[in-house]
């Protein structure tokens, strides 16, 4: 079974992308994983798994209008591909299959 | 101050714009100009809005902070390479396998089309890596040795100081002493270094067998084979516990005995030094390793007692020292050297009382191959020497590289066009960088091979600088080396054309305009020729210096005659080749005394050979490398501070022989033993007396209990290597001391036959007074110089470093002359044209690289002056330093230089420019 490996920090910006839909581009996806995920995570970081992500044919991305807030300049905006969200699917059956798993007792013993 | 964000205005103007500059870094600038290609825009436009939303959460210093690194995380060099969505049909980016048999066809034929270039490159290079390959081999050798015995970590030598000395040796009763009292040592091995001839007695038929001695002779107490582990073809280490019995090994056993089984030789007899006979018990097999410790024939210790050799070998005296005394110690497991060192103080004292001058260290026996103090006698290497050869062999590479370099930019204008079609053919400047790379490999490769086959050559040349052991084989260690100065000098020669050939533009370079980047490689050519100027001058002041240094040593006027002087030598190697060093001398006077009436008689014989001028008896020539010395000498009943005095021992004939001068007072009076002494002019200013006159008649102390009243002062001269300066000297005659003859030889003009018959003649009366000895003589002068031999290679060296340097230089040199004047043909016929004249042209050729030189001159002069400033420092007498050494290398260096570009910048010059201008 070959799958496209998608890394732990991939996912969470492919999720962000999708999570934020058209506003989707750099500096939004970065603060909102800092905001969200309180995770101290890096632009340059982020700006990098993008261009991965996007050599991978998980998003496509175009540019996109430009506000004052950014000095008249153009944002690129992200968007899922088909690709990406395969992916992102499939994560998640894989999660909730290894949930599945385990014994409804021990879920009990956790409070979920 | 407030916080800077207040609600009210959201983004107050000033602070919300990114900082220009965080502590000298312009982050807004480098953001500007080193953003990835088509991201300028997006990257900008998020950053600012990043900053504004680390300005309201963390604080405007953090926020300046995370933004100063983010923007050098984000610019070019630091950022993944351009995302490729932009050209994705190019797949594989550094090369195309396909492409390289065409690389290697190109380098090929440019290389045959380029004659000249690729013979100087080649040859440059292999000159490079042979210099490199020789010098590998060299400190591979030195640092062979000793380094395949099992548990080799853990056995260690002593070096050991007594009388405030290290002699190389330990005192006789040390190593049974050290086994009885200190603990944490697994093996104590006593064994003494001996010299003998060796005699197999024939049998019935056989005529008996005789060979010098060769250094190969130890007698061991049987530990010794605890310690240095061989194999036994037959016997064992026991055997050495009973006196007169000796182990070989089987190269020695042949040689001995011939093709004989092992157990054969067992029980055979060998009479050493024609009275010891002893009794072989056992062969063992040679080592394969290099050693030290590489003897051959082992009597054992047992023998010593039962033997005359006790008379040579003190085993129970602490004050009297045997130079031929070693031992060797194994540690056991898991003690520390230091532990041992520690219990070596109470050791001292236990056996020196508080006479202080004792001292004792454990030193591995991995560094003793490096160290003359400890450790046996053996060759020794000098680590500083293997050091600098290392430097040198890396700086021999480095210029052959930065030859390499400097040619292939200079030579790039030609394949510009070349790179242009590969270029608009779709290669990338990754495989352009491949192509040039796959070139720099070829002619690598075949400078490797060319440097391997001149290596043998090349140090047959050099014989005598070469350490006898080392040779050339192909194997996987050598085969190593050479891939490795391979894939570097590829790397290192390939890197900069690669990378800035495959810089090319083809819409550039296609339209024929190559000279557009002209001047920036220009200043790289130009500082790698200072460079390698550098170094050249650097050698040639070196070898200026120690030439003349040297020059110096060799031809100074000593203060006595050296020539026509021949020194018989042989008497002091009589039994062990060791001297004795303390205070009982009682034994070796009686011995000496006997030895005396023998040098006498052999004295006046060789005084009535024809063509003897005169013969003296003395301890040792003026000029020696021995030497024996007081530290308490002075005046009778004066309370000055002691000074140290050198001590020479002759008669009355011993200052005329030498042609010294007495400048104050008288020489000895003739058959009188030792009544009055001379001392030298130095000697007599040291006593206090700055007018030497005033010292005659005063007595002096020269020993503990001996006082001499002083005949007379001679001039000063120079007692030993001009290493160290020359102590106060004392002349007395003492006959027990003079046991070495010297003869001077009566005519000039002898020739080199008449020579021969008269040394002849010596050695016969030589052979009938002293049957047993072998003969030997040396002339003084011969034996002074032998004094520098350390130098004399060290110069031979540096003259030999010097030729590759200036050469390597030197070829990169005509390589650009070559290139550069080529390219400037046209210019050269229209400057013709308008009138320039041929001489006016060379000088235009010329005048740039005298001007380098002069450059790499002012930076070698200091570099040089200190390096060679350290090694004057080894010499107590020295010439100075005079700044004509560097004009005359800078002077050398020029010439050379013009020499070599000379011949280019004329045929440049005299060519007819109708010829030149007509080529487009």
């Amino acid at each position: 079974m070959k799958r496209a490996f998608l890394g732990e920090l991939e996912e969470v910006v492919l999720l962000t992308v999708a999570a934020l839909q058209e506003s989707a581009y750099c500096a939004s996806i970065t603060q909102t994983i800092d905001q969200q995920m309180g995770r101290d995570i890096s632009f340059p970081t982020v700006h990098k798994t993008l261009q991965r992500l996007e050599e991978k044919g998980f998003v496509s991305s175009l540019m996109g209008g430009a506000t004052a807030e950014r000095g008249g300049r153009q944002k690129r905006l992200f968007t899922v591909t088909a690709a990406g969200q395969r992916a992102l699917m499939e994560c998640r059956l894989v999660r909730a299959q290894l949930w599945e798993q385990i014994p409804t007792p021990v879920l009990q013993l956790w409070g979920v | 101050m407030g916080r800077l964000i207040n609600d009210d205005e959201r983004f107050p103007k000033p602070s919300n714009r990114p900082p220009r500059w965080w502590f000298g870094i312009p982050t807004e600038w480098l953001l500007i100009h080193f953003c990835p290609e088509g991201l300028e825009d997006e990257l900008q436009g998020d950053m600012m809005e990043m900053y504004t939303y680390w300005l309201q959460t963390l604080g405007v210093s953090k926020a300046r902070w995370r933004y100063t690194l983010a923007v050098l995380r984000l610019i070019r060099p630091f950022a993944r390479f351009k995302a490729k969505r932009k050209n994705d049909y190019i797949h594989s980016l550094l090369f195309q396998p396909a492409m390289l048999p065409n690389y290697f066809k190109i380098a090929f034929r440019n290389l045959t089309r380029n004659k000249i270039y690729a013979f100087i490159n080649v040859l440059g290079l292999a000159f490079g890596i042979c210099a490199c390959l020789v010098i590998y081999l060299i400190v591979r050798y030195e640092f062979s040795f000793d380094n395949f015995h099992e548990d080799r970590d853990r056995i260690y030598c002593v070096d050991t100081m007594v009388f405030g000395g290290h002699w190389n040796c330990v005192p006789g009763p040390m190593p049974a002493a050290v086994r009885r009292e200190m603990t944490g040592i697994q093996t104590v091995a006593a064994y003494q270094t001996y010299s003998a001839s060796v005699t197999i007695p024939g049998d019935k038929y056989g005529k008996s067998k005789r060979f010098d001695d060769d250094g190969s002779l130890a007698i061991v107490e049987p530990q010794y084979f605890d310690i240095f582990h061989y194999q036994w073809l037959s016997g064992n280490a026991t055997s050495l516990t009973m006196p007169n019995s000796v182990v070989l090994t089987a190269e020695r056993a042949k040689k001995y005995f011939g093709n004989l089984d092992p157990d054969k030789i067992i029980g055979r007899n060998i009479y050493y030094q024609d009275s010891l006979i002893v009794r072989v018990t056992g062969v063992v097999a040679d080592w394969t390793g290099n050693s030290d410790y590489n003897f051959s024939q082992w009597i054992s210790y047992a023998t010593i007692p039962a033997s005359f050799l006790q008379r040579d070998i003190t085993l129970d005296s602490w004050d009297n020292l045997n130079r031929s005394s070693q031992v060797m110690i194994k540690l056991a497991n898991d003690v520390k050297p230091s532990q041992i060192d520690a219990q070596f103080i109470p050791f001292g004292k236990r056996h020196y009382g508080s006479k202080p001058g004792f001292s004792a260290q454990l030193k591995p026996l991995s560094s003793s191959h490096f160290h003359q103090e400890y450790g046996g006698t053996a060759r020794k290497a000098s680590l500083p020497v293997l050091y600098t050869l290392m430097a040198v062999a890396g700086f021999i590479l480095v210029l052959a590289i930065v030859n390499f370099v400097n040619l292939s930019t200079a030579q790039s204008m030609q394949r510009a066009r070349e790179i242009g079609v590969r270029k608009v053919l779709g290669g990338s400047s990754p495989s352009i960088a491949v192509q040039f790379f796959s070139e720099t490999l070829l002619l690598t490769v075949a400078a490797v091979i060319l440097a391997a086959l001149m290596v043998i050559p090349v140090m047959n040349m050099f014989a005598d600088l070469i350490p006898k052991g080392v040779h050339f084989q192909i194997d996987s260690a050598t085969l190593l080396f050479l891939l490795l100065v391979t894939v570097l000098t590829t790397f290192l020669a390939g890197f900069y054309p690669a990378k800035v050939l495959g810089k090319y533009q083809p819409a550039i370079t296609l339209k024929g305009i190559t000279t557009s980047s002209e001047s920036g490689k220009g200043t790289l050519r130009r500082g790698l020729i200072v460079f390698q100027f550098t170094i050249s001058l650097v050698f040639i002041i070196a070898s200026f210096v120690i030439g003349s240094q040297l020059r110096y040593v060799l031809h100074a006027d000593l203060g006595f005659k050296t020539d026509a002087i021949i020194t018989l030598g042989g008497l002091r190697n009589t039994s062990m080749g060791n001297s004795f060093i303390g205070s009982d001398k009682t034994k070796r006077r009686q011995q000496a005394n006997a030895e005396t009436g023998k040098i006498a008689v052999l004295a006046n014989k060789i005084q009535q050979i024809v063509g003897v001028e005169q013969v003296i008896r003395q301890w040792k020539s003026p000029m020696d490398r021995m030497h024996s010395g007081f530290g308490g000498g002075g005046l009778k009943n004066s309370n000055e501070k002691p000074i140290d005095i050198s001590f020479h021992f002759g008669n009355e004939d011993y200052v005329p022989f030498y042609a010294m001068k007495v400048i104050a007072g008288r020489n000895l009076l003739p058959n009188e033993e030792g009544k009055e002494v001379l001392i030298s002019e130095t000697c007599a200013h040291a006593l206090g007396f700055a007018d030497v006159s005033k010292a005659i008649g005063r007595e002096l102390v020269a020993s503990p209990v001996d006082v001499y009243p002083i005949a007379g002062v001679v001039s000063d001269f120079y007692e030993n290597s001009f290493h160290e300066a020359s102590w106060p000297i004392v002349i007395r005659h003492d006959p027990a001391k003079e046991n070495i003859i010297a003869v001077k030889i009566a005519s000039k003009g002898m020739v080199a036959g008449e020579l021969k018959t008269l040394i002849d003649k010596i050695e016969k009366e030589w052979k009938v007074i002293f049957p047993e000895k072998t003969f030997a003589y040396s002339f003084l002068d011969d034996s002074i110089a032998s004094m520098y031999a350390d130098d004399l290679r060290t110069e031979r060296l540096t003259n030999v470093a010097m030729g590759i340097t200036v050469f390597i230089s030197c070829l990169g040199l005509l390589g650009l002359a070559i290139f550069s004047t080529e390219r400037r043909t046209r210019e050269i016929g229209i400057r013709k044209v308008l009138g320039a004249s041929v001489p006016g042209i060379m000088v235009m050729l010329c005048k740039e690289i005298v001007l380098l030189i002069l450059i790499a001159l002012l930076i070698a002069s200091p570099l040089a002056w200190y390096l060679m400033q350290g090694w004057l420092q080894g010499f107590a007498y020295r010439t100075t330093l005079s700044g004509w050494i560097f004009v005359g290398a800078g002077a050398a260096a020029i010439g050379i230089a013009l020499l070599t570009v000379g011949f280019q910048a004329m045929k440049a010059a005299m060519a007819d420019p109708v010829k030149s201008l007509r080529t487009e």
